[in-house]
């Protein structure tokens, strides 16, 4: 019996190389994985699939990483999808900024293989028991 | 930019944290309280520059709270920025009509927040 297919992961980072790696590390373990370089190209994107997991890198030109977070999470047809924040800078003050803007997960660039999939199965297994992105 | 003394109230405490480590890198001095009974007796005991305020908490709520604040003497000047997942129709003229000096909504823009402090403390 065929198993389950895995769920959709949206990578938004305007690194084009660490999108690609990204998104073949991802395809490689069964995720079917799109890649867009910026929130402009995000949005298009988003308008034809429901990603359960997004990957936003921080620091992007024209609309940055938290913008198009809080974008995102305002919506309610991505009610049930994982935000996940991506950046070179780790910092307490970023981490919780990230938290405050809506981000279920941050995750730290360089990242490893290892780490990738340990923050995907992370909150793909918060997400069917939480409906809630922040707390009220 | 002024630093001042920032009061964070919010009965969720991964909120209460987030937002004094954010207000916090600014240089700003933090308080916390986790309701508005504590925020009360905190502010009797120092009145701080700027309070952000949640509105949905057990026991009294933040317009509550709000209210007897304004009723202190040297509350009624005291900047008070409310901060909520609350997403009514009324909710901007039941925050103004109650004493708040601004509304910031969750998710929080954290630019937007630092900003108002900064306005707030000017």
């Amino acid at each position: 019996m065929a198993s389950d297919p895995k769920p959709t992961i949206l990578i938004v980072d305007d690194e084009k190389e660490y999108a690609k790696a990204t998104s073949m590390l991802l395809q490689h373990s069964g995720y079917p994985a799109y890649v867009a370089h910026g929130a402009v190209e995000a949005m298009s994107l988003l308008r034809v699939i429901t990603p359960r997991v997004i990957l936003i890198d921080v620091m992007m030109p024209e609309v940055d990483g938290l913008t198009l977070l809080r974008h995102i999470g305002s919506k309610p047809e991505f009610l049930h999808t994982r935000l996940v924040v991506v950046s070179a800078n780790g910092l307490a003050k970023n981490r919780a900024a990230a938290w405050l803007a809506g981000a279920d997960a941050f995750l730290g660039k360089p990242y490893s293989f290892d780490q990738l999939h340990e923050i995907i199965e992370h909150v793909l297994g918060e997400s069917s028991s939480s409906d809630s992105r922040l707390p009220q | 930019m002024a630093l001042a003394r920032v009061l964070i109230v919010d009965d969720n405490h991964a909120m209460v944290e987030a937002l004094s480590i954010v207000v916090g890198s600014k240089g700003h001095d933090t308080r916390v309280a986790y309701s508005g009974e504590e925020a009360l007796d905190l502010i009797r005991a120092e009145m701080p520059d700027v309070v952000l305020l949640d509105l949905k908490m057990p026991g009294i709520d933040g317009i509550e709270t709000l209210g007897r604040l304004r009723a202190m003497p040297g509350g009624a000047v005291v900047p008070v920025i409310v901060v909520t997942a609350t997403d009514e129709d009324d909710l901007e003229q039941r925050v103004a009509a109650a004493g708040a000096n601004g509304i910031l909504r969750k998710p929080v823009d954290v630019a937007d927040l630092t900003n108002r402090i900064a306005e707030l403390t000017q």
